[in-house]
């Protein structure tokens, strides 16, 4: 269980893990793991095992961080027990983080433009070409109403990701809040909310960030929650 | 203990000068800085008009937005605390790098990656710890400024630098032209005939600090941040929610968090594109949480759609509307929208409320609100 502070509010705990990496992926709370080829074919493979709560729309559609944040999200929430999607809205916070926001498809955007003799961009590409968009992205696939950003730091994104979620659910911005760092081959979704009465394995926040104390990333926080979960 | 965030200290560059008393002494009497516009190369990309900033020369060794922020941040360095935490908020910051290296030139596209500008504003301004970058489409600032004020009252930092910063490149034109987002002439907010949004370029800050620090330091209190709210669509990508439920919902969050009853708020700077959807969808929210009209006004037909500085832009004139007593007028505005009459005003208002309301929306659905309120006697 998670500790309780003076104020009989629980503290911040992690709920929920997914994380996709080098062709594997994982829900650690649930114990679910896997391999696969490809995105599409991952896709394509939760949603059969009703794994995604939600189906990812428009999937092929998106860019490169769309689709690994909606996979890791989706994985963080199958494995926090979060039912969402559809016509439920859930008021569930979504702050994304990575090395270097939406460069790829800034490149490919304006790449696109200069081809077309600078005629028209693709409004396609566009949408994409903002570091929030797959924050946004994956409030859209999972019906979360709460608050979205990117946030970044060239000094250690992944413990800037855990303070200023735990800062949101200690002043009750929302009930639960989800985290994701990804680039184009992997990344990392966590599901952090303070419910107080969950019989399943939980990781307290304070003890998960006291045991992978460097966060330059969130990729240091698996094991640590890994063990937690399983301990 | 819950602590007050006061605004002690704001500037800004925008198409109407080159800082906040010229560009509010501008907006009062209605000019717009929306004027033809050749800053890259002739194409059906290029808008023919932009709210863009004098001075600004492509090329030189500070990008656009470093050309903007260095003046305003130097003049007012010796007010800034080094302790200070910085947040940036920006869309495409230093997109030109990347413009640069695609087109071929000697250009590293690495560089346009926001992290690298904060890192510069840290510098800049003489910060001791690095800076965060906020991104939230063009809500980027207000977003920012929320997070600012929460950090502030929660105690968890005395002092936040909130930076913003936005230009007008061939990338973002060449992306709202392909949406077909683009006014053919300027924008006109809250028209019935609006067609559109005008881009525009500014940048600019907002210091905010604990009650009891500014006090201590003989600040000036320009007005408090007291309340924010941030909520998410969940709906379209590009376009706003018709029903106005994730602005009304941001809205009234900022509210309460504030302890403000609707009927408190005395004016409304709202985000006001001039697009047909944005603008509708915003008196759609308006009407959901308000019972009647309240005097509301845009300043994007004045200073352009300044992206993810908008907010930024928006909070200093509500602030400044608040201390003068004064409402802007909407440049642009011919013939409201059959919605928006008895809210929007062609012409400035005099009014003295004690709580001003800001609102910003944005791609992906981000919906953002800040209530201010009016410094009660000067500190």
């Amino acid at each position: 269980m998670t500790s309780t502070p003076g104020d009989g509010v629980p503290s911040p705990r992690v709920n929920g893990l997914g994380w996709i990496a080098g062709g594997r992926f994982a829900a650690e709370r649930l114990g679910l793991a896997g391999s696969f080829h490809d995105l599409s074919q991952l896709r394509d493979e939760l949603a059969e095992r009703g794994i995604l709560p939600a189906p990812i729309r428009r999937f092929a559609k998106l860019d490169d961080a769309c689709r690994m944040a909606s996979l890791v999200a989706g994985l963080a929430l199958h494995d926090a027990g979060v039912a969402c999607g559809g016509d439920v809205a859930r008021d569930v916070a979504v702050l994304g983080t990575s090395e270097r926001g939406c460069l790829e498809t800034n490149r490919a955007f304006f790449a696109d433009y200069l081809r077309h003799e600078r005629r028209s961009g693709r409004g396609s590409l566009f949408v994409y070409t903002l570091p929030s968009i797959p924050a946004s992205e994956v409030s859209m696939q999972f019906k979360l109403v709460g608050p979205t950003a990117w946030l970044g730091s060239a000094d250690a994104r992944g413990r800037l990701l855990l303070d200023r979620a735990e800062a949101m659910l200690r002043r009750g911005d929302s009930a639960a809040v989800l985290c994701f760092d990804v680039s184009e081959s992997g990344g990392v979704g966590l599901l952090l909310d303070r419910a107080p009465d969950d019989p399943g394995p939980v990781a307290d926040l304070a003890q998960v960030r006291m045991s992978a104390p460097s966060l330059a990333t969130l990729e240091p926080i698996v094991d640590v929650v890994r063990r937690a979960f399983r301990a | 203990m819950s602590r007050r965030a006061i605004a002690v200290d704001f500037d800004l560059v925008s198409a109407l000068g080159p800082d906040a008393e010229t560009t509010w002494g501008a907006l009062v009497t209605g000019q717009s800085g929306v004027r033809p516009f050749a800053r890259f190369p002739a194409g059906p990309a290029r808008p023919s008009n932009a709210a863009f900033v004098d001075g600004l020369e492509p090329g030189r060794e500070d990008t656009l937005v470093v050309q903007m922020l260095r003046p305003v941040l130097e003049r007012h360095r010796h007010a800034i605390p080094s302790d200070a935490q910085l947040l940036l908020a920006t869309t495409n910051g230093e997109i030109e790098y990347l413009e640069r290296a695609v087109a071929g030139e000697p250009a590293s596209a690495q560089e346009s990656v926001p992290t690298v500008l904060a890192t510069k504003v840290q510098a800049l301004v003489g910060l001791e710890r690095p800076g965060v970058v906020v991104s939230a489409a063009c809500a980027s600032s207000t977003v920012a400024i929320a997070e600012g004020a929460a950090m502030i009252r929660a105690g968890e930092a005395e002092s936040v630098l909130i930076v913003a910063c936005d230009f007008v490149s061939e990338f973002v034109a060449a992306g709202f032209r392909s949406l077909g987002a683009l006014a053919p002439d300027r924008a006109r907010p809250f028209d019935r005939d609006r067609r559109g949004l005008s881009l525009g370029e500014a940048a600019g800050f907002l210091l905010l600090m604990d009650e009891h620090r500014a006090r201590a330091e003989a600040r000036t209190c320009h007005a408090e941040i007291a309340g924010w709210g941030v909520s998410s669509d969940a709906d379209h990508i590009t376009a706003p929610s018709a029903t106005g439920q994730g602005l009304a919902a941001a809205i009234r969050r900022a509210l309460a968090t504030a302890s403000v009853d609707p009927r408190d708020v005395g004016s409304i700077c709202a985000h006001g594109t001039g697009t047909r959807s944005n603008d509708a969808m915003e008196l759609q929210a308006f009407a959901r949480v308000f019972a009647g009209a309240i005097p509301t006004y845009s300043v994007k037909g004045a200073v352009g759609h300044t992206m993810g500085t908008a907010g930024l832009v928006d909070a200093i004139v509500a602030a400044q509307s608040l201390t003068v007593g004064e409402v802007p007028p909407t440049a642009g505005l011919l013939e409201p929208d059959a919605d928006a009459v008895t809210w929007v005003s062609a012409s400035p208002q005099t009014c003295s409320p004690t709580v001003a309301l800001s609102t910003n929306s944005g791609f992906g659905g981000v919906n953002s609100a800040l209530v201010l309120r009016r410094c009660e006697a000067p500190r």
